[in-house]
């Protein structure tokens, strides 16, 4: 970004930063430790050198381990900052400093944590493989630009598919067909409507967004008119939705996946009301094939690069998906003690998904009493809340196998095969 | 879904009526809101009130850089 954007040199920005590290350090706004205090246990549990800070504050007695308005310094993160500035300025300097980061002590040390480190991913598995860093680079030509609409009297650009920015211009694309203009913000109306819309945008950028490397994502059918106006607009009913609706645009969108939350439906909420997010959600695998932590580390990549329905992702969770894509009725079904399960799903009504979600409740029960499932090891001592099963489809999680890749050979994700072969498999899988 | 506690309680009454499962969350907790802008030799930007310290000053530096950039 420096390089092909900036206008400073690599030295002041990495500078600054590494002089407010070791000085004065960052003010820790309200929000962070809110946000840890949220997800609080499994920065205990996976990030143990950031629960050893934790516990320390737990040990100091104050309230929040992370205290509010104080600011926070951190020596090492400086002393990192310190190394890449330490060769020469200028141009050479600057190439030096970026080997330093790709092929130097940065990578060596992205590839120890890689090799060493048991991590916790959202499927439980772990990071299995980073392609290397040499290969990582900034600035490549991104197959699509900004999404843009000129709905709005000023252009409105925001990021490609690869984040979710579009979902603001569809949700202005889905606005552009209501009548809102005697309405105060304030109007129970406004709020409806404006919120219906979110919820339908979501569900598209659910369906369909994902890295444009790696997935076509429909964005031209997203935002126009003709989508909007004739297929979304007309499910914003009088009230409140709460099913996941995605569009369907022919050729595109992928079927959900299956996630389990532990905890309580409630915890999911709040979770995402603080922008913990997703950190509590983890893959349902049933019993088929949940691998061994470090089995998986060694043979996986991460789930990210996963297609569904391999490595114990089996096809008991293919068809659970598939069936719940076509249930949009939330249901509650007790089956066993500790393992309710919630499915979410798209269209129209199916009787098999509930059955299907019942069966993998009870394998996720099964699988965290046998501590299969790393995510879920506390579920004996919380006996609290039911365990959530969300179904979300997720096209723009998974990318294809690498073909034969290996990142000890050094090859790069560009062999991944084209994003044809997911599409292909994710029609199939629908 | 979580709204502010700064919505009048007649709406977020009417809301629930219509389905929404509403929160009241406090009063200038959600949404990140900030803006800057460049007019003539003056950087101007501006944000929410007390949530996001440090924001402002970024996205002053932001303006900062284009404008550098459009003079060169």
């Amino acid at each position: 970004m420096l390089r092909d954007h900036g206008t400073m040199e690599l030295c002041g920005g990495a500078g600054a930063g590494a002089r407010l590290l070791r000085t004065g350090g960052f003010a820790v706004v309200p929000n962070i430790s809110k946000t840890i205090e949220a997800v609080r246990d499994l920065f205990e549990t996976e990030w143990p050198e950031f629960g050893r800070h934790l516990a320390q504050g737990r040990r100091a007695g104050r309230r929040q381990a992370v205290r509010q308005s104080r600011r926070r310094r951190d020596l090492s993160a400086a002393a990192a900052r310190d190394e890449i500035r330490r060769p020469a300025a200028g141009k050479r300097g600057s190439r030096r400093r970026r080997r330093a980061w790709y092929g130097g002590f940065v990578a060596e040390a992205v590839d120890r944590f890689c090799r060493t480190q048991e991590v916790m991913d959202s499927s439980g598995a772990g990071i299995a493989a980073c392609s290397p860093p040499t290969t990582w680079r900034a600035g490549r030509p991104r197959s699509s630009g900004p999404a843009a609409t000129t709905i709005t009297a000023t252009p409105l650009r925001k990021t490609g598919p690869w984040g979710q920015g579009p979902v603001a211009l569809q949700q202005l694309a889905l606005l552009k067909g209501f009548d809102l203009d005697g309405l105060s913000a304030e109007d129970p109306d406004f709020v409806h409507t404006v919120v219906e819309c979110a919820k339908l945008a979501f569900a598209d950028r659910e369906a369909f967004y994902g890295d444009p490397e790696f997935v076509r994502v429909p964005m031209e059918t997203l935002l126009s008119d003709g989508y909007n106006d004739d297929e979304r607009r007309k499910l914003v009913g009088e009230r409140a939705s709460r099913e996941l609706r995605p569009g369907h645009i022919p050729g595109h969108g992928a079927p959900p996946i299956v996630r389990v939350a532990r905890g309580a439906e409630v915890d999911v909420a709040h979770a995402g009301a603080h922008g913990a997010g997703e950190t509590d959600h983890r893959s349902v695998r049933g019993d088929e094939g949940v691998p061994h932590r470090r089995h998986a580390r060694r043979h996986l990549p991460s789930r990210r690069h996963r297609p569904l329905g391999q490595h114990g992702v089996g096809d008991a969770e293919r068809r659970l998906a598939a069936e719940l894509a076509g249930d949009p009725r939330p249901r509650l079904r007790p089956h066993h003690a500790r393992a309710d399960v919630l499915a979410r799903g798209g269209a129209a009504g199916q009787p098999g998904a509930a059955q299907a979600a019942a069966h993998h409740a009870d394998a996720v029960a099964g699988a965290a009493r046998r501590r299969a499932l790393p995510g879920l090891r506390h579920a004996g001592r919380r006996p609290a809340g039911p365990v959530v099963a969300e179904c979300i489809p997720t096209p723009c999680a998974f990318r294809p196998q690498p073909a034969g890749g290996d990142r000890r050979a050094g090859i790069p994700h560009r062999a991944f095969p084209e994003p044809r072969s997911i599409r292909a498999s994710a029609g199939r899988a629908m | 879904m979580t709204v502010e506690g700064r919505f009048p309680p007649a709406t977020i009454a009417a809301l629930r009526r219509r389905g929404h499962d509403l929160e009241v969350d406090a009063d200038w907790s959600l949404g990140r809101v900030s803006a800057a802008a460049k007019d003539g030799p003056l950087l101007k930007a501006a944000r929410q009130p007390a949530v996001h310290a440090g924001l402002c000053d970024g996205k002053m530096m932001a303006a900062l850089e284009r404008s550098d950039k459009s003079r060169r």
